[in-house]
């Protein structure tokens, strides 16, 4: 599994770095990069990172 | 009635003396060939020559037609949007198609739009391309068809030929891209399955409906069969969009543009968005199987020659602050990186840069590719490692004595003039 | 209904009452903030959202408690409908149905704000500005049917004041902010030196 941006509905709240610095950092501008994929241990991190996003830009994708 | 005979070469523009009207294109190419069936028949037909020929898209993806198709449900009569954005500053085929021959791409989206029982062809055309629009206007209002044929006319910006920015303009009127976290994708204009061609596929589907496959693969190599409509620029004495056999090389093409007008100082395949290839492409056989190894793909059909005594780096810095000026501004990287590399070169192409400068241009690099929704950023990322590549010497230069001699010179690479978004 | 009176179920409406008024402007200041991108070292910013949606589930668990002492007691005439249909209560019916109001609009923010993941992100933050609309009336069912405040209870009047004051005031603040942002935010990046030439088509 991975974690997807949707980088137009992106703001750079950064709350997802803040939340799981294991698997997102942010860019000099603030914006969230994806650092690995999700392992089945970091799914539960993954789920609620994507629920503390303002902006419902993150979701996990099964490819 | 006079005999049909099919094009050798060109084909494309087999019509070019004989003037872009319907009572001509009749005359050479003969009436257009229906794919109706009963169900669908016409479908398959369809899909089978686009199959055995194989036609591959010339919007720059190289995708091939038969998956765009692929990717329909078949029951979905799509709306086909022929897609004549010229967002790329190097292109002009979009213009060379609407003056010699409108009414094949015309007839190939009409064979389409019957195979999938479609009823509506929108042509989009960028609202400042008067030419192109002339082109088609007078090209409709010669046919009597039972689709509609329609023109939409999305601002002109590099990114608005994007298939999904052409779907968001056509449905809400925003010509944006959208996100997709899957590509190549269909689209949707409203609720309504979409098949957006560019307008060089459709003209070339027209003559592969005509003669078949067989005809179809006489000309180009086994890989890319068929010819391809090539705009030249820069550093040649007849700059124009001319129709090359797939697999002749660009010194060849050079040569049809009639020749340098000096030393060759690298090519830039694609378009802003495309691939530097330094003095071995000329030798380079210009279709899909050889670019791919080095690295490049024609994109639309596009080919820029640097002349050997302009700087490098001056003429990608100031494509990359038009490309950065391009963005539309959805996508933080995009907005934010594009600027930010822009500057790295501009410190770098003007004035003495440090080691540490040319490392934050890498770490932009890395930080911006593959980040935006569309491929606009991208593209940057692309023109800026290969320039590196390629020019590497010229940049050491750059960053061990400073701006080079040429630095102020005229530039080489068209440069319109950013619109306001 | 159950005819059951009793002070308890009166001192339970009015202290519910009370801690709901407070965690609802809490729960108003930390969403505020949340949207103004305000943190502090110590203090994550995520922390402001997570404690913004924890306060307001919590804030709407007293409401609800609120309102079920007021139609459980039986000392007024206030009945389960006039829970979420404003004017059905005869007792007291235009304060109680401000009261009411403010509950729907809350309730149907919380719901929205549940089902963010399956709505329109727009109809979501449209949905929630309904918040602006339930302070107001809110604050007017207190002020009107508040015993206490209508008694000139100072105590209560000063948590009203106190309340009022503070929302208002994060809610300047971001007013402010959002205006400075917009000057930051929303203008184009600067148009970089270059040397545009016209098209040649």
């Amino acid at each position: 599994m991975r974690l997807v941006v949707n980088p137009i509905a992106c703001d750079a709240f950064g709350y997802c770095a803040e939340l799981a610095p294991e698997l997102i950092h942010l860019d000099e501008w603030g914006y969230p990069v994806i650092n690995r994929e999700v392992t089945r241990g970091l799914i539960p991190l993954a789920q609620e990172v994507i629920s503390a996003c303002p902006r419902r830009a993150l979701s996990l994708r099964d490819d | 009635m006079t005999m049909i005979t099919a094009p050798t070469f060109p084909r494309l523009f087999a019509g070019i003396e004989d003037g872009p009207s319907y009572q001509a294109h009749l005359g050479r190419f003969g009436d257009r060939p229906s794919l109706l069936g009963r169900k669908s028949e016409g479908l398959q037909k369809l899909h089978q020559l686009l199959d055995d020929a194989p036609l591959i898209g010339r919007g720059g993806g190289g995708i091939a037609s038969s998956l765009k198709l692929a990717f329909l449900a078949t029951s979905s009569k799509p709306i086909i949007v022929i897609n004549a954005m010229e967002g790329e500053p190097a292109s002009s085929k979009g213009v060379a198609l609407a003056m010699v021959a409108p009414h094949l791409v015309l007839d190939g989206a009409i064979i389409l739009a019957e195979a999938l029982k479609s009823t509506q062809i929108i042509i989009a055309i960028a609202d400042d391309d008067t030419r192109t629009t002339k082109g088609f206007q007078r090209a409709i209002g010669e046919r009597r068809e039972a689709v509609t044929l329609e023109i939409s006319h999305p601002p002109a910006h590099y990114v608005t030929g994007e298939e999904s920015a052409l779907a968001h303009w056509l449905s809400e009127g925003s010509a944006l891209p959208t996100f997709r976290p899957v590509k190549p994708s269909f689209v949707k204009i409203g609720r309504r399955a979409a098949l957006v061609h560019n307008l060089e596929t459709l003209a070339h589907l027209a003559l592969l409906a005509r003669f078949g496959a067989g005809w179809y693969r006489a000309k180009g190599t086994s890989q890319s069969p068929g010819t391809t409509l090539i705009t030249v620029s820069g550093a040649v004495r007849s700059p124009s969009t001319y129709e090359w056999t797939y697999g002749r090389t660009l010194a060849d093409l050079l040569d049809e543009a009639g020749g340098l007008t000096e030393g060759f100082g690298g090519a830039l395949f694609g378009g802003y968005g495309g691939t530097w290839v330094g003095a071995d492409a000329l030798s380079l056989p210009l279709d899909h199987e050889s670019l791919r190894a080095a690295g490049a793909t024609l994109g639309p059909g596009i080919v820029i020659v640097l002349p050997k005594h302009s700087c490098p780096v001056a003429e990608l810095t100031r494509v990359v602050e038009w490309m950065a000026n391009e963005s539309v501004g959805q996508c933080g990287p995009c907005v934010y990186g594009l600027p930010a590399l822009a500057k790295d070169l501009r410190t770098l192409g003007w004035s003495r840069s440090t080691k540490m400068q040319f490392e934050r241009l890498l770490a932009h690099l890395i930080e911006v590719d593959g980040r935006g929704a569309c491929r606009h950023p991208d593209g940057v990322v692309r023109l800026i490692r290969s320039s590196l590549a390629v020019f590497s010497r010229h940049f050491d230069d750059h960053l061990r004595s400073g701006p080079c001699a040429a630095v102020n010179a005229p530039t080489v690479m068209t440069l319109p003039k950013n619109r306001r978004r | 209904m159950i005819g059951v009176t009793s002070p308890w179920l009166w001192y339970g409406t009015r202290a519910t009452a009370v801690v709901g008024l407070v965690l609802l402007t809490a729960s108003a200041i930390l969403g505020i903030f949340t949207n103004a991108r305000l943190g502090w070292k110590l203090w994550p910013r995520w922390a402001t959202q997570e404690v913004h949606r924890r306060s307001s589930i919590l804030a709407l668990v007293f409401i609800t408690i609120h309102i079920a002492t007021t139609v459980f007691d039986s000392y007024v005439p206030v009945h389960l409908a006039a829970a979420v249909v404003p004017g059905a209560s005869p007792y007291q019916r235009w304060s109680v149905a401000l009261g009411t109001v403010a509950f729907d609009l809350l309730l149907t923010v919380l719901i929205s704000s549940l089902l963010r993941s399956r709505i329109k992100i727009e109809w979501w933050r449209a949905l929630h500005y309904l918040t602006y609309l339930a302070a107001p009336v809110a604050v007017l069912h207190v002020l009107l049917l508040g015993t206490d405040a209508k008694k000139g209870s100072h105590w209560l009047l000063a948590v009203l004041g106190v309340c009022v004051a503070a929302a208002t005031g994060a809610f300047c603040l971001r007013v402010l902010r959002t205006l400075k942002l917009r000057g930051l935010r929303t203008a184009p990046p600067q148009r970089l030196p270059g040397r545009p030439r016209t098209r040649s088509r």
